[in-house]
């Protein structure tokens, strides 16, 4: 399980880590969008020569990062055996029924395995070099726009940088309960679902019973140090746009212009 | 029952570039019926090795010996319930362990678990809701309607009613008020003496382990530092200057008479020590005048 | 002019409710003094706390805090007057890193800023916690949560600190430290303080120490006063500081030591002075 790295941030100071939160959401978008304009050869390799380039440069244990992805390579596998064997086009090399593989199934089967990888790849990189709290406060930025129409994007931005600070807290406690449950003889492997299920309620119960008694103490402590829920707060944490963000962004158009010039 | 540790190393996070050590070859050994205190900074391991002590971990290498079980990385998650029967754990803050209706199936709950029918553990929680000193009135109440301290002795109940021959505690009387502490600490050391029940207590107070403990155990970053008697332990001053540890009230102020010119002969663990040792000493003292 | 002061306060949870769990407190607490409530655990103390800055409102009776009545009207101006420190280090901590903890306050204030960050950095300092300004929570020890809990009020700057039994859940290193860094800021910015505690030995520092007990005020006065008092403490379930404690055995024992309470280094001059006597 300690090996998932989805999800997971990894701290640490390379260029993708200083990069603003909202550069790298954006240029992520981006990325995916523009995948689905690659159409041949020439295309799909400079795109995978930038995933690469990106990975290799940013510093991140290679072992590591990519041992994570490889579980997820059997979810785009599956996708990709749809695709091999549903699509049909050109030259056809075998059927049975439904299924037949053909020159255009074989293409585009490779096509869409390389698009999800870039994808996954991509993404999981994001996730590893931003915090959550900055991805947070990028999403915060981005729908801004939003506070016109009264959409409580500062309760909100509370709220999920309030759930991201404890969910550590939550994770230490569901870990000494259910240490506290075995030491008491309950064993959370073994048996059916339900058997699993009902093991799991004096794991539940007590971390229920704890987080609501946590929620009352935060709520007098907020209270105490004035905060009202309403009114005008300012931020302490500013994102701010750097010449390397212009630099990311002038890179990702040059692989657009890169990227039309060598599609078909 | 024994326990004993070999060679035993535990790593968290193994293999990924997280990873941290939380033991690192570890070898001791502890005596049935042995009172014994863990002692060391936060963060020194002393939860990861006591998470060995019933094989809520297991170790990354080295084994760890429970009588005549031996439990390494290797072994099986199957069958370690007979284990958990005999070394109960009483975790830090005890008390967020609660979850039945009442108080007395919460401490029915782990007896049940190794295969006490119903009726034998409420006889036993009973009995347990006794021991740690609560009326039996609170049987049938929620646990969650009680105070925090006796929520804490409720949990400890909780364990005690699986009968363990080894008693393992984190940090008991953290958080409670001295007369709760004092009779907390009188329940394990009567557990110790009346049944022979080995207690290892992991604490930060001092006073506990220079008041009860027979053997200490010092464990800084994950390595165990030092193995011996209390006095061993806390009468050598360089040892414990250079590791930063506490040592008890008395000793300490024992410690500081010396420095201002008291010619104290020896060094007390304990209060009552130290109040000899000046009775004593002025005692000499004044027959010597007259 | 009195810093606190509390006119025969009542409070109960309900209106349903028999008994009050405050009955008829009354104390007031100078500027700069340092004054510490002891009780063992459900003797009212913290129900106390809640109610000098409005999080509970008095069934009867009042609060006054630099002059101001407590009410709805003035609530949010006597928390600025306020800082508390509470008992359990993880649930008073809001932000996601120690700098964003220490701001949270400031920007409930919607200070700008060039401001805010200076304040962050300089509260920040006063703690001894500067290194650790962009760690997470849970990379930090139960000390360190209540010292960065300090912060975030020096920050906010208030007259009155209030610790509510902010060390009870440390391990012994943990509460020498906040200890410490409580006596460092009271020496430089002469806060009153009141310290809710059931630890005897953090009491002995306060200037005054008020016993609670079942919800009532049942004695004050200087800690030397309160502590040799063994039968007043015994009620309560408390028990005196070390050094009382081993003075009394020894007197007990029939050595001549002085009256009234006395701190380490206190008893161990008395201790060298009956020495140089024998």
């Amino acid at each position: 399980m300690n090996k998932m790295i989805l999800g997971r941030y990894l701290p640490g100071d390379t260029w993708l880590h200083r990069l603003d939160p909202r550069t790298k959401i954006s240029i992520s978008f981006y990325f995916i969008v523009i995948i689905f304009f690659a159409n041949n050869v020439l295309s799909y390799a400079l795109l995978l020569a930038f995933t690469f380039g990106v990975i290799f440069s940013s510093g991140i244990n290679q072992k590591f990062f990519f041992n994570g992805v490889r579980p997820l390579f059997l979810l785009i596998l599956i996708t990709v055996f749809f695709q091999l064997f549903l699509t049909r086009g050109g030259h056809i090399y075998w059927s049975f029924g439904p299924f037949a593989l053909s020159q255009y199934g074989i293409r585009s089967s490779i096509y869409v395995f390389l698009r999800f990888m870039m994808i996954i790849l991509m993404s999981t990189l994001l996730m590893l070099t931003t915090a959550p709290l900055m991805i947070a406060d990028a999403i915060e930025s981005l729908l801004s726009p939003l506070k016109r129409i009264h959409f409580p994007i500062d309760q909100i931005a509370l709220m999920i940088s309030l759930a991201l600070r404890f969910v550590p807290t939550l994770m230490d406690e569901t870990i000494t309960i259910m240490n506290a449950q075995r030491a008491r003889g309950v064993d959370f492997s073994d048996g059916g679902l339900i058997k699993r299920i009902k093991a799991m309620i004096p794991v539940l119960i007590p971390l229920f019973v704890n987080t609501f008694s946590r929620a009352g103490d935060l709520g007098t402590a907020m209270e105490s140090r004035g905060y009202s829920g309403e009114g005008e707060r300012t931020r302490y944490r500013k994102l701010t746009w750097a010449r390397r963000d212009n630099i990311a962004w002038a890179v990702m158009l040059l692989l657009t212009g890169l990227l039309f010039i060598l599609r078909n | 029952m024994d326990i004993e540790f070999q060679n035993v190393s535990y790593i968290y996070d193994a293999n990924t570039p997280i990873a941290s050590v939380g033991l690192k070859n570890i070898n001791l050994t502890i005596k049935q019926g042995t009172y014994a205190a863990i002692i060391g900074h936060t963060g020194s391991g002393k939860s990861t090795l006591l998470q060995h002590l019933n094989a809520l971990l297991k170790p990354t290498t080295g084994k760890v010996k429970i009588e005549d079980r031996e439990i390494t990385a290797q072994t099986n998650n199957k069958r370690l319930k007979e284990i958990r029967h005999r070394v109960g754990i009483v975790f830090q803050f005890a008390e967020h362990q609660l979850f039945e209706e009442t108080v007395g199936k919460d401490i029915a709950f782990g007896p049940q678990n190794f295969g006490v029918s119903e009726s034998d553990s409420l006889d036993l929680a009973h009995q347990m809701l006794a021991k740690v000193g609560l009326s039996d009135e609170l049987f049938n109440i929620s646990p969650f309607d009680l105070s925090g301290g006796q929520m804490r002795r409720v949990a400890i109940a909780g364990v005690l009613a699986l009968q363990p021959e080894v008693l393992v505690l984190d940090e008991p009387t953290a958080g409670l008020d001295p007369q709760s502490r004092k009779d907390m600490m009188a329940l394990f050391a009567q557990l110790h003496q009346e049944q022979g029940i080995t207690i290892i207590l992991v604490t930060h107070q001092m006073e506990d382990v220079a008041n009860f403990a027979e053997q200490v155990y010092v464990l800084e970053q994950g390595q165990l530092i030092r193995t011996g008697h209390p006095e061993d332990v806390f009468f050598d001053e360089t040892f414990i200057q250079q590791h930063q540890l506490g040592v008890p009230q008395a000793t300490s102020f024992a410690l500081s008479l010396r420095q201002r010119g008291l010619k104290l002969p020896s060094l007390p663990l304990t209060e009552a020590d130290l109040v000899q040792a000046l009775t004593t000493y002025f005692g000499k003292g004044s027959v010597k005048h007259e | 002019m009195n810093s606190l002061e509390v006119q025969n306060l009542y409070f109960k949870y309900s209106s349903e409710a028999t008994d009050y769990i405050l009955k008829d407190i009354n104390f007031q607490i100078e500027a700069g003094e340092w004054v510490a409530i002891v009780g063992h655990n459900g003797s009212g103390k913290s129900t106390l706390t809640k109610n000098l800055n409005g999080i509970l409102a008095p069934t009867k009776g009042r609060v006054i805090v630099q002059g101001v009545t407590l009410a709805e009207a003035t609530v949010w101006d006597i928390r600025r007057k306020i800082g508390i420190v509470f008992q359990n280090p993880d649930n008073q901590f809001v932000g996601a890193t120690v700098a964003d903890d220490v701001a949270f306050g400031l920007e409930n204030r919607a200070m700008p800023y060039a401001e805010m960050h200076q304040r962050v950095h300089d509260a920040l300092a006063a703690v001894d916690m500067l290194a650790y300004e962009r760690q997470e929570p849970a990379h930090l020890s139960g000390g360190q949560k209540q010292r960065v809990a300090l912060a975030g009020i020096i920050a906010m700057a208030p007259d009155i600190i209030i610790l509510d039994e902010a060390t009870s859940m440390l391990d012994p290193d943990g509460r020498k430290q906040v200890i410490a860094t409580v006596q460092q800021l009271q020496a430089r910015r002469h806060n009153t303080i009141l310290s809710v505690t059931h630890d005897l030995e953090e009491a002995a520092l306060a200037d005054r120490v008020l016993v609670l007990n079942n919800g009532e005020l049942i004695a004050s006065g200087t800690p030397s006063k309160v502590f040799s008092q063994p039968k007043l403490l015994k009620k309560i379930g408390l028990d005196a500081p070390f050094t009382q404690r081993i003075k009394q055995a020894l007197i007990h024992q029939g050595l001549k030591l002085p009256d009234g309470y006395l701190n380490s280094s206190e008893l161990i001059e008395a201790l060298w002075t009956l020495n140089s006597k024998m």
